[in-house]
């Protein structure tokens, strides 16, 4: 009488998993995996095995949050938002390092709290990645047992290799997550170089290295080298899945973010309402990847002043994001923010600070208090401060988010820039004309250098340059003095004497 | 849905569900008295015993422990349905795992928590086993006024915050809803105490016996009125102190530190102590006021002899019985899993489960538990076993493997000198592959573990040792 399935294979592991989740009235199954693609396998035959059960399926990526007392509290606040069903719990290679003292915080913080992850009617199966249910047996052999059934899928889709690139993807995503730039860096440029060697720099599998080396670069200012990886990853992403699907659609989004901040609008539109129309039709008008898409093409459209155009996109975008992920996920509080501060500019000041006092709670929940994202929104809230003549409120939470900025993005990002600007316009409503002509120097030197990096006035230049040069103006440097010390000082930044002339005209 | 008895195998997943029984149906249906014989000394017995000479002006205090999955909170909910406790106490429990934050919890958040909850419990009506009746004025408003006092003095603002709104030397009508209020805020910081700032933590640390002394009237009047309403005492119990999730500074500080506070307490109160620090020579410094530590020891499978233990087999197929046919299992095999359990309930539910799942998946056969699914299920848990024993960073002071393999094979052989505690025994205990019996408190070599040790023939001091098919006694069979 033969097995059914061999032991750890991919139809072994969903038929154990399909009878518990039939049999166990609720419960936790400790799955091990050892390639993502296996497991990604096993989960969409899980729920295909069970839909038509009428059984709830949700997969539910381990929350992001800033240490791991915040990481366990937020899982069951997560976990408790979903209800009876099955839930596949995934993310733990991004979320958790690979090993060390921080992995061994982490799986502590889970076991103490582990009794706060039990809820009515709920199926958890923990999807741990081989060596983190390792550390589980070494570490926290009563967390383990907690699991009374555990099962381990063996089988591997991925060669050796590809699974140990996968493997440093996650770590270099999760780095970036924790805005560790400099440390993830390398780990993407070495994948990238070998699998260049390997396989050549036209295969499709260097696809995920040029995607996550590009959208980390973004975050890092290197705006030029991170187009040309974005643009290789895209025509790559055309050749091998065609112009209408859905990994192609992230490729048009990845570049469109980039565009938006080079100023590329028309360009960055036409790319996110590609992207927009694909997600649709693949996956029905309410899936997560359409709020995403939505929510890219408001915030382009905004940065435009189309205000109008974007406000119900994003209405709609908070929706669909709310109901996929939750109230407190960062994908709603990005959506928040962002219609947050278009609602300033509706002067609709008393539901942009809701909305945005909103996204800095969950955005401080899961990054932590100095985080780039968090200094994102304190800027909008200050912003919105200033607007409403709460200066001494604006200054103090500018001042903020420009530390933060300074100490995670390094001094010379347009982020930091920006920051300078606006507490630059604060300070100068506050009649601190010198101090404001110094904050819009170092915001407009700034600028200036990312624009030559990037080879495009990156999103803010223009602005900066018209109110510098109508501050001088107003301290009574004559007009023809003004352009002459501009058109200098943006040279010095190395863009062309036409783009610097274009801009001291502003 | 109440759990049943397996009379398929598709039962089999819901009538072992490992959560601990709690009402008198439960454990009439589903706990065999035999297990707390196999395991020797009537531990319940000689807890109610205690708890029964006790008066309220001299409270009975006590430490209970054991390894995770031997059924410490089972025991505790028969210890509360006990012949002398049923009429007599009405008890409390609360749990460091559901009650508090079990990472940052401090002293004073249980003591707080004991206060509260029974304040709770006693204002409950008679019928819901309450005494029908509040706090007096003035405790409410003292408990108020501290809150305020607090609030006023470290001017911080909570994450969870405090919304003890009342001002000092507050009387106004509805300061019963502020207390109201004051104790779920209480009660919801406990639980997230990470959220709580350093300001308000240190506050109380340095007014810690104000607290103490305010939650210890509280805990004395809820008593007193329980009393006069009922004739009943309040017991407390507070479990799952001993999951090893809860750092050892916390463990340390709560159990001895602070062990001072928890002996002024004015209640009958048993405490589930990590077994960890009740072996470790650190018990000295536990509070004397309290009895034991009662130690609930694994259910024996062999003797110190590596022979069959018959009565702790025997013990464990009665809970089996309880909880599915027999007729679903092949004779034999139900014999194995409970071998391989090593007599660890927890471990023993969750192989007859895989056992049970192996055998609905095969195809064709009886629909029965044979030797083909029993294997598996074994197998996979030695390797948890295998790879559980290695170096690893829980080990209170880091164990080289060769130090518990020599560990293990003195144990296996009955060397006296091996039952001395050092770092190593502590390592194996806590892997479970040593495990504490009953009687004279021997200890002897899990199954699995005696399968391992089967396999490195050359391991100093095992070489004499006798073997069945080059296998050495007391394994998985």
């Amino acid at each position: 009488m033969a097995a059914e399935a061999e032991p750890g294979s991919i139809k072994d592991t969903v038929s154990r998993l399909v009878l518990w989740c039939r049999r166990a009235e609720q419960g936790f199954i400790r799955a091990v995996y050892h390639d993502g693609a296996s497991r990604d396998l096993v989960i969409r035959q899980l729920k295909d095995r069970l839909t038509p059960h009428d059984v709830a399926f949700h997969r539910l990526d381990l929350p992001t949050a800033p240490n791991a007392d915040a990481l366990a509290l937020r899982l069951a606040d997560e976990l408790s938002r979903l209800g009876a069903g099955v839930i596949c719990l995934t993310g733990f290679e991004r979320s958790l390092p690979p090993s060390g003292p921080d992995l061994e915080e982490a799986l502590l913080a889970l076991n103490s709290r582990r009794e706060n992850f039990a809820f009515p009617g709920q199926h958890t199966i923990w999807w741990f990645p081989h060596h983190i249910a390792l550390a589980l047996i070494r570490e926290h052999r009563d967390l383990n047992s907690w699991f009374l059934r555990r099962v381990e899928l063996t089988e591997t889709l991925l060669s050796p290799e590809e699974i140990e690139i996968q493997s440093q993807h996650h770590e270099a995503i999760r780095l970036s997550n924790a805005a560790s730039y400099t440390e993830a860096e390398p780990i993407l440029r070495e994948i990238l170089s070998t699998q260049e060697a390997t396989y050549g720099s036209e295969d499709p599998q260097l696809i995920p290295a040029l995607n996550n080396l590009g959208t980390l670069l973004i975050s890092t200012n290197r705006l030029t080298e991170a187009e040309n990886l974005l643009r290789r990853s895209l025509s790559l992403q055309t050749a091998k899945y065609g112009n209408n699907h859905v990994i192609t659609a992230h490729g048009l989004s990845s570049l469109a973010r980039l565009l938006h901040k080079t100023s590329r609008y028309v360009e960055a539109e036409n790319l996110a309402r590609q992207a927009l129309v694909i997600n649709e039709e693949k996956y029905g008008a309410d899936h997560s990847a359409v709020g995403s898409s939505l929510s890219l093409l408001a915030g382009l459209l905004n940065e435009a002043g189309r205000g109008q155009e974007a406000e119900p996109l994003l209405r709609r975008a908070l929706t669909i994001q709310e109901h996929a992920f939750g109230p407190h996920h960062n994908l709603v509080a990005d959506i928040a923010g962002t219609l947050g501060t278009l609602l300033i500019d509706e002067k609709k000041y008393a539901d942009a600070e809701t909305l945005l006092r909103r996204a800095l709670t969950i955005n401080k929940e899961s990054y932590g208090s100095d985080h780039p994202i968090v200094a994102d929104k304190l800027n909008s809230l200050a912003g919105l401060f200033h607007l409403t003549g709460r200066r001494e409120e604006a200054e103090e939470t500018f001042r903020k988010a420009l530390e933060i900025d300074i100490n995670r993005l390094g001094p010379e990002h347009p982020d930091v820039a920006n920051r300078l600007y606006n507490l630059g316009m604060l300070v100068f409503n506050n009649g601190l004309r010198f101090e404001a002509k110094s904050l819009l120097l170092q915001s407009l030197s700034i600028f200036a250098a990312s624009s030559t990096n990037a080879g495009h006035f990156v999103t803010g230049i223009e602005r900066v340059a018209r109110n510098y040069r109508g501050l001088l103006i107003l301290m009574g440097t004559p007009k023809a003095e003004v352009e002459k010390q501009m058109i200098e000082l943006l040279k010095q930044k190395g863009l062309s004497r036409q783009k610097a002339k274009q801009l001291a005209r502003t | 849905m109440p759990m049943q008895r397996a009379l398929s195998l598709e039962a089999i997943q819901r009538a072992f569900n490992p959560a601990p029984l709690e009402t008198r149906e439960e454990i009439e249906e589903f706990y065999v008295e035999d297990l707390n014989a196999t395991r020797g000394d009537d531990k319940v017995g000689r807890l109610a015993l205690g708890l029964s000479r006790a008066t309220s002006q001299k409270p009975y205090k006590a430490f209970v422990m054991g390894h995770a999955g031997v059924g410490i909170s089972t025991e505790l909910s028969r210890l509360t349905l006990h012949s002398k406790i049923e009429g007599r106490f009405r008890t409390l429990r609360f749990s460091a795992n559901r009650d508090l934050d079990p990472v940052n919890f401090k002293p004073f958040d249980v003591v707080l928590i004991i206060a509260l909850r029974l304040a709770e419990e006693t204002a409950k009506p008679v019928e819901e086993g309450g005494a029908g009746s509040t706090l007096p004025e003035k405790l409410t408003r003292d408990l108020l006024d501290y809150f305020s006092i607090e609030k006023k003095t470290v001017k911080t603002s909570l994450d969870y915050s405090l919304e003890a709104n009342g001002e000092v030397g507050a009387g106004a009508p509805g300061f019963l809803a502020q207390f109201v209020k004051l104790s779920a805020s209480l009660k919801t910081e406990a639980k997230r105490a990470a959220g709580r700032s350093k300001e308000i933590t240190e506050y109380r640390l340095q007014n810690i016996n104000q607290l103490t002394d305010l939650a210890n009237a509280i805990i004395e009047d809820c008593c007193i009125r329980l009393k006069a309403a009922t004739n009943l005492e309040w017991l407390v119990i507070g479990d799952d102190f001993d999951k090893p999730g809860i750092p050892g500074d916390r463990i340390n500080d709560f159990f001895i530190t602070y062990g001072n506070m928890l002996s002024d307490l004015r209640c009958h109160l048993i405490l589930d102590l990590p077994i960890m620090l009740g072996h470790s020579s650190k018990s000295n410094l536990l509070p004397p006021i309290f009895e034991g530590p009662h130690n609930f020891p694994d259910t024996p499978v062999y003797t110190a002899a590596h022979k069959a233990h018959d009565a702790g087999r025997a013990a464990l197929c009665h809970i089996i019985e309880r909880r599915m046919d027999l007729a679903l299992a092949e004779p034999e095999q139900l014999n194995r899993l409970i071998v391989a359990s090593g007599g660890n309930l927890r471990e023993l539910f969750g192989l007859i489960i895989e056992a049970a799942t192996n055998a609905e998946l095969r195809r064709g056969g009886a629909p029965q538990i044979t030797s083909g699914d029993v294997e598996p299920a074994i197998q996979s848990l030695r390797k948890e076993y295998r790879d559980h024993l290695g170096e690893n960073t829980f080990d209170v002071e880091k164990v080289k493997l060769d130090a518990k393999l020599a560990k293990l094979a003195a144990i296996y052989t009955g060397d006296p000198r091996a039952q001395f505690a050092d770092p190593a025994l502590y390592a194996l205990l806590h892997a479970r592959a040593v495990q504490e019996f009953n009687g004279t408190g021997w200890y002897g070599v899990h199954p699995l573990v005696v399968d391992l040790l089967s396999g490195i023939p050359e391991l100093a001091g095992l070489d004499a040792a006798p073997r069945e098919d080059n296998r050495l006694l007391g394994g998985t069979i």
